[in-house]
């Protein structure tokens, strides 16, 4: 019973959690569905507590703990590949911040007829060619 | 200003800010006294107070619209010197610890030893500058770790006083760390084949704001940076480099 109320708790806050990140829009709908695939087995352990022995059974895993670790394993998996996407996401809004920055200087230069108007070149997108080669 | 101004045609300050409005205006007036043929170009990383608008019209003004840290307010200011094509960028930090009299030794310092990147040291004159025990010896923990890794002594890793040249500006417009990057680009630039070198200066204590790194977070740093810089070990941000690309 008490498993059961735990796995009914995991399950219902990670669904909880990618419904109200995703009306909030705090995240996007491929990562909310993530949490919502990772919640919803959560439920159906709570309801079928003896499911994860039948899975192991199924496919021929002899502990159970084996099949917990494969689990764990994908989470720890799913958590890096979201890691990395924030991390190109950061390194792309530094960059955007930067030239934001050095725009608004040029055009505060320009409109103002200052010195530095004339040497005004364009940007290089050295550092979002590396970003994109990083996600490809 | 003295010879050392014959070799580079076109130089930089680039004064990295971050709620500096009581230091600000008297570290970018001591610059344009000591050095008048350089531009001088203040990074404000969105400081929440008057720093950009206590910035003497003799200075450039880039305000960056949210905080962004010092690794990536530096490599605005690279950015910026590589747009504009200048020979040489000179980092002064915008507390007032940097004495503008002292970035005279940095470009002398990179002629003498025709260096890529000067790094000013603070330590190599015994004696003149004051840290705490915990301080000291974080410092000396990652003066270790870059030997072992570099198999060069540098003195003053964590110093922000430094000098580059063209192929530096490059590399750093290209790519530069994050969060505390001083130690990070030392290992790095010596990876990619630039000749860094350290220089002896005067550094002031601070005269107004915040450190960067309060102590409570001392050994936190170090660890990280320790970290940080055994993993670098295993990339190579500027490949160009070594070919005269960067």
């Amino acid at each position: 019973m008490t498993l059961t109320l735990i796995l009914l708790a995991i399950g219902n806050m990670l669904l909880l959690m990618a419904i109200r990140s995703l009306r909030a829009q705090r995240l996007k709908e491929r990562h909310a569905l993530l949490f919502a695939a990772v919640g919803v087995p959560f439920l159906g352990l709570a309801i079928w507590p003896d499911g994860i022995g039948w899975i192991a059974a199924r496919l021929g895993i002899e502990y159970q703990t084996v099949l917990l670790l494969a689990v764990t394993t994908f989470f720890l998996v799913v958590n890096f590949n979201l890691l990395s996407i924030v991390s190109v996401q950061e390194r792309r809004i530094v960059c955007l911040a930067q030239m934001v920055a050095m725009m608004a200087q040029k055009l505060h230069v320009g409109s103002a007829g200052g010195r530095d108007a004339s040497s005004a070149l364009p940007l290089e997108r050295t550092a979002d060619k590396d970003e994109e080669k990083e996600v490809a | 200003m003295g010879d050392h101004a014959l070799k580079f045609v076109r130089g930089v300050v680039i004064v990295p800010a971050f709620n500096e409005a009581e230091s600000i205006a008297r570290v970018v007036e001591d610059i344009v006294r000591v050095l008048p043929e350089f531009d001088v170009v203040v990074i404000d990383d969105g400081s929440t107070d008057l720093t950009a608008s206590r910035v003497p019209g003799s200075a450039t003004v880039i305000t960056l619209p949210f905080n962004l840290g010092i690794g990536a307010a530096m490599q605005t200011g690279y950015r910026y010197a590589a747009e504009h094509n200048y020979d040489v960028a000179v980092q002064v930090d915008g507390d007032g610890q940097h004495p503008a009299s002292e970035i005279v030794a940095l470009l002398e310092a990179m002629q003498a030893d025709d260096a890529d990147l000067v790094i000013g040291s603070r330590f190599l004159r015994p004696g003149e500058y004051r840290q705490s025990a915990a301080r000291a010896a974080g410092s000396r923990l990652l003066r270790w770790l870059l030997r072992a890794l570099t198999g060069r002594t540098y003195t003053d890793c964590t110093s922000g006083f430094r000098a580059a040249n063209r192929a530096v500006i490059r590399a750093f417009s290209h790519w530069y760390p994050d969060d505390y990057p001083e130690p990070e680009v030392v290992l790095l630039a010596h990876r990619a084949g630039f000749r860094v070198t350290e220089t002896p200066v005067r550094m002031e204590q601070r005269v107004s704001g915040r450190t960067s790194i309060p102590l409570g977070r001392g050994l936190y740093y170090v660890l990280k940076v320790a970290v940080a810089l055994l993993l670098d070990t295993t990339r190579q941000p500027w490949p160009q480099a070594k070919a005269g690309l960067a």
